[in-house]
This record gives C-alpha cells, structure tokens and sequence, in this order.
C-alpha cells in the first residue's frame, strides 16, 4: 500500500495500534478536526478515485461495527455478517463497485481494537452459528502489512467457538498470520479469476499463481480456505479459463480444507459504467450483454450466466464433489440449472455455509439448527 | 462603437473573411439578385477594417455575393470601427454581438446559427456573461444549461451541424457525438443524412455501436462500411424512417445476439401456437425473472371457453413446454 497523504481524526487517540500503523506507512499524518477536509483533497485530484488510493484517513468508526449483509429479496443471499474495519482499497479494479459505492471514494482505517471486541462478543456468546467477515467495503488484507486488526482478528476469534471470521483478499499478505494460534476459527479466502481478467482488470492484485501459493502456505499453517470466482466475465474462451483457474487452486491445496467456493458473474450498478469507461479506457468489461436485473443492477443474459454456471461447476465437481459450492446472488433457476437443488427455505443457504463452517473450523455443533 | 456609412469597392471586402458568419454559406442568391437589380441595395452590409487595407463583413453576407454576382463594382456599407479605449478582443467581441444581433431580431437562430455563435462568443464570455447578454443579443433567454451544451458541442464538424440545423440530428445525440472523436462523429453523421429516427433513437443508435466498436475492437466506419447495413442504407427503395428503423434492429441484435434470438424465437413460437392475438403469453422481462404471464381476451361465454379449450392443448404441447426452461 503506497500512502502520500496520511490524515488522522483528531479525536483518534494515539495507542500502540495507531503508532503501528503510522510508524508502517512511514507518512507523517496530518490531524483533522473535520472529515470534510479529507473529502477536499481527494476530490482536489484530477482522477479523485485514484486520488483516494493514495491518501488514507485513520478514523473511529461512527456507524455500525457489525451488520448483516444486505442482499437483496430477488436472489439467494448467503446470509454473511460484515464487520465493519475500514472502506476502500488500495488495488484498483476495473470493476470495483466500492468505486461508485462512497461519494467521494475514501479509504479510511478504524482504530480501535477494544471497540471490536466489545462488538463483537455478544456474538461469541450468541446462541447461533455467525460467519463473520471484513471484505465486504475493503479488501480484508491491504491491512495486514501496515496494521496489527488483522492478527488481533484472529486471534480473537481463536478464543471461541460460536463464530468464524472470513478474511477475503486478492493480496498474499498473510505473513504475520501464518505463526498465529488461530485454532481454525478463521477461514482465509480469495477472490480468484482466469489470468487473462487478473492481468487486464485487476490492476495491483496478486497474481493468481501467486494467490495460490499464498493459499497453499495458508493451508500448510492449518488454516481452512474459501475461493471467490467473483465476478466471472464472460468472453471468447472464458469457460476453459475458469476450468483451467479450478485445476489450479487444486493443484495447490487439498479440497479438504475448502470449507466454501463461490461463482457470481459480474454485475454492477449502472453507474458504474461511467466510471470504468473513464478510468479503464482499455477495459471492454461492461460491453458484454447485459440486461438489468431484478435487483436494478447490470447483469448476464441468464442463458450466459447459466452456461458458465454449468460447465465450471460440472468441473469443479468432478475434482471435489464434496466441496460445497454456492452461487453469490442468483435465483432458483440458476441453481437447479448448475448445482441440481435451490436453498428455497429462508436462510437455508446461510445454514448450509453455517454447517460446513462447523464442520471445517470446529465451531460447537450444538448451534446448528 | 463607431459607424460609417460608405460606398465601398465589391474588391475591397474580403471574401475569405468568415469570422462573422453565423449560418452556412448560401449559394442560391438569384432572388436576392433580381431583387437588387429592381430595388437596388436597401439595406447596406455591414463591414469592418481587416489586414492589409481590407474589409471583413460582419453582416450581408449573402448581400455581397449577389451585388459580386451582378457584377457591381462597388456596395453600399456601414463600416464599424472601435471605441478609442478598446482593444482589438474587444472590438471583435462587439462586432460579434452585432452580428448575432442583427440575425436574431429578425428571426430566432436555429441550431446551426446558435451553435457557432455561442462557439465565438465563448473566446470572450463565460457562461454566466453569454446568459446575462442573451436578451439583448440573442433576443431570448438563454439558460446556463443550454449555453454550456452548446460549447459542448462547439467541436462538432461542419456536416454535423448541417445535419442539426435540418433536423436530421438532435442536440442530445449531438452532444454524444461531441464526446467522441471527429472521424467517429461523422460516420455517424454520414448514417443519418439517409435514415430517419427519434432522438432517443439516436442515440441508443450510437452507444450500442460505440459499445459495440469497443467491444470487437474494430472502428465504427467498418460497422457500417459492411454488408447488410451498406446494403440498407444504399436501397432506394425503402424510405428514411423504415432504414432507420432496420438499422436500429440490426444494432441492438449485433449488441445483444443471444438476448435477441431469445425474444426472436420466443415470439416466432407464441406465434405459431396462436399466442400472440387474443391469447397472449409474456415472458419475465429479458427472461431474467421467474414469472410468465398469460392475458387472455373474450367477449362471450363461448369464447371465454374457447379460450380456457386451446389453453388446456397447450399445456400438453411440446413446442409450448420448450418455452420454459
């Protein structure tokens, strides 16, 4: 993560998390009293998105610290829980929503460590299974090299039973959690695409040789894994890709230690396209044939979607039948069409993850329904 | 600013002066000229002091080409010169004004004649400035949002603004074009002088086929330039709008060709199973969603029955349970 312009919340006190992470960035921060000062000097630059991938605001977090995953009533949510650790990201993706999500992009980082814990221990304590994860308005690792949350996280998590924390990245920085006592209570996950798309889209993320081998080190340290094929695109020769990305991953780790995989084809609000088009001249990601979805978000024509389902999943299933494999925002036809069953009941999808997290991470059986 | 009246010499005004000229050059002056030759000239054209002991017209343009048709060795002018404290930005600048003054008063400007006097007149004003000299100028109001797409648009080529001012182009399509580059605008240019379509027509015309050059990485011309959209701008047989209308077709199917052939064969099915008349089955929009909807018409018991009769053979229909996947 390269940081040229450091801010602080003024109110943010100086601890050995905050000095950590200044003392990583090696930029001497610049104390705020109103966020609106930070929101000048992003929207100041010439590309205000780029902008804010350099320039970082150490802050509290004054909103929720955890929250369930909004999903959406049209297509089977996977009922995740978001713990709320930062926003943005230092990689720049073509098709990141988080782009067009904030206004003004901002990527802030909130301090607190004892603000986390207090939020989450009712969930510790809860009578139900939770996955908990922080990818959701960031990428879960930019912060490992700069930050002490991610090893305090699973360390945390360590200490109980009732939750899994999931860490989504597109990064290899898993260093300093690979000595951790994790006891399996965190599950590291990656977002994987064909290299074609890595290379073409997503600008500063690993490579997925190189994701893989960080997922193999991951495993060799005991911790359980998860996979993203998210979002898939479709072009000419896509399928083979995907199929190729899938003899990948299990030609680096053991299937056993997969405790979820993931598909969800690109998709995207319709305002994003503005955003790409200006920002990834080179980019022929949003020309593909979509069609607007129940959702009012830019998807696949469903005949497309389903093809793609269909071939990586029959694939992937044939290397590791028993990997449980979900389908991220889709509907009933979607997954009878590739998967053979449809998690019709409410919540079903959430407490088939819930199982194979119990499963993978040693969470207490007696919280399963 | 100064004014003097004055029988110039034809020879002295330079015709290659174009700076005030707000539409475009007319070449059909015989009217004008057999009028001059009745009447005489009764209003002079209006000129100012250019290089090399010369003048440019800032009015009468057409005036001049017919007194210069007639053979006239010399034209009656009003001759514009400074204020002692201008400069020569502003002396142009107010002979600009003239100009557009003189042509609005007698009838409001169309696009054309808007578009290159907002592009002059922006080398000197802000945005806020040209509005606030609308009335007097332009004599009408002119709001910010208009001025601004018309700078917007100032780069737009000359067969584009010909287009615009025979209607043959619309400002929103226009101020698309004026996003992209010149080459690009005027393939589209060239497509609609021999088709007929709606503004929003348009200008879905022209984002699906810009999406569409991103996308197979080939220019637009060559979208064109090829067989079967050559062919149909080329057919003599069909009017504008029914070209229009092909071309739009063939576009959206060339954007969206697995979305299209699904709709193609949906209703080529319906249609053959007798369901596209009083019996109507539609399917989710974009066939994204799960739900089919049938509507059904009658106007007495016995139809009603007929109709509840063909639905019940259909059910057991194969070609109507391929419609479902």
């Amino acid at each position: 993560m390269k940081i040229k312009t450091l801010f602080i919340d003024y109110e943010v006190p100086r601890d050995e998390e905050v000095d950590f992470l200044i003392g990583s960035l090696k930029t001497p921060p610049q104390p705020v009293q109103d966020i609106r000062e930070v929101y000048e000097h992003v929207n100041a630059g010439q590309d205000p998105i780029l902008r804010a991938k350099h320039t970082l605001f150490i802050t509290r977090n004054r909103g929720a610290v955890v929250k369930k995953c909004p999903g959406t009533s049209e297509y089977t949510c996977c009922d995740y829980t978001i713990l709320h650790t930062g926003t943005f990201c230092s990689m720049d993706c073509s098709y990141c929503i988080l782009q067009a999500y904030f206004h003004p992009p901002l990527m802030q980082y909130f301090s607190g460590l004892d603000q986390l814990t207090s939020h989450l221990n009712p969930y510790f304590k809860g009578n139900q299974v939770y996955r908990i994860g922080t990818g959701e308005f960031t990428d879960s690792l930019i912060w490992e090299p700069i930050s002490l949350q991610p090893r305090f996280l699973v360390n945390l998590f360590a200490r109980q039973d009732h939750c899994v924390l999931e860490l989504k990245t597109k990064t290899v920085n898993i260093e300093s959690l690979l000595e951790l006592e994790h006891n399996q209570k965190t599950i590291l996950a990656w977002s994987v695409n064909s290299p074609r798309i890595i290379q073409s889209q997503e600008r500063g993320t690993a490579s997925l040789k190189q994701r893989l081998e960080a997922a193999k080190k991951a495993e060799a340290a005991g911790y359980r894994l998860a996979f993203h094929f998210d979002p898939m695109v479709i072009y000419d020769g896509c399928i083979t890709e995907y199929q190729d990305v899938v003899d990948q991953i299990f030609a680096h780790v053991d299937p056993k230690s997969i405790a979820w995989i993931s598909m969800g084809t690109f998709r995207f609000m319709p305002h994003l396209k503005v955003i790409i088009e200006n920002r990834f001249k080179s980019s022929d990601i949003c020309y593909g044939e979509f069609i607007l979805g129940l959702d009012n978000k830019m998807r696949y024509f469903k005949p497309l979607r389903m093809e793609l389902y269909n071939q990586t999943v029959s694939y992937l299933k044939k290397r590791a039948p028993q990997v449980l494999v979900y389908f991220c925002m889709e509907d009933k036809q979607v997954w009878e069409s590739s998967l053979g069953f449809f998690p019709s009941d409410e919540n079903e999808l959430g407490r088939l993850l819930d199982r194979s997290a119990a499963q993978h991470c040693g969470l207490d059986p007696s919280l399963l329904p | 600013m100064h004014k003097s009246y004055e029988t110039v010499p034809v020879g002295s005004i330079d015709p290659a002066y174009q700076r005030y000229r707000l539409g475009q050059p007319s070449f059909d002056v015989e009217n004008l000229k057999d009028a001059i030759n009745r009447s005489g000239l009764i209003h002079p054209v209006v000129v100012k002091p250019v290089p090399e002991g010369k003048y440019g017209l800032v009015v009468g343009f057409r005036r001049y080409d017919a007194v210069k048709k007639l053979g006239h060795s010399h034209i009656d002018a009003i001759i514009l010169g400074p204020d002692e404290e201008w400069d020569e930005k502003k002396f142009d600048l107010e002979c600009l004004k003239f100009a557009i003054t003189e042509r609005s008063c007698q009838r409001p400007l169309d696009v054309f004649e808007l578009l290159c006097a907002i592009e002059r007149l922006k080398d000197h004003l802000d945005v806020q400035e040209i509005v606030a000299i609308s009335p007097a100028v332009f004599n009408q109001v002119l709001n910010p949002s208009i001025v601004r797409q018309y700078i917007r648009m100032a780069g737009l080529s000359e067969n584009l603004r010909v287009l615009m001012s025979t209607g043959r182009l619309s400002v929103k399509p226009a101020l698309m074009l004026s996003d992209i580059p010149t080459e690009q605008a005027d393939v589209f240019g060239a497509v609609f002088s021999k088709i007929s379509l709606s503004s929003s027509n348009q200008k879905d015309v022209i984002q699906l086929s810009l999406e569409i050059s991103s996308r197979d990485k080939k220019p637009v011309k060559q979208i064109f330039s090829n067989d079967p959209f050559l062919q149909i701008l080329k057919d003599d047989h069909l009017d504008p709008r029914a070209k229009g209308k092909k071309i739009k077709e063939m576009i959206a199917e060339l954007r969206f060709p697995h979305l299209t052939q699904a709709r193609n064969t949906f209703t080529k099915t319906c249609r053959s199973l007798g369901l596209s008349g009083r019996i109507q089955l539609t399917p989710p929009k974009n066939f994204e969603g799960l739900d089919y909807s049938l509507s059904f018409q009658f106007q007495s018991l016995s139809e009603f029955e007929s109709c509840l009769k063909k639905l019940d053979q259909l059910s057991g229909d194969e070609q109507f349970r391929r419609l479902f996947p």
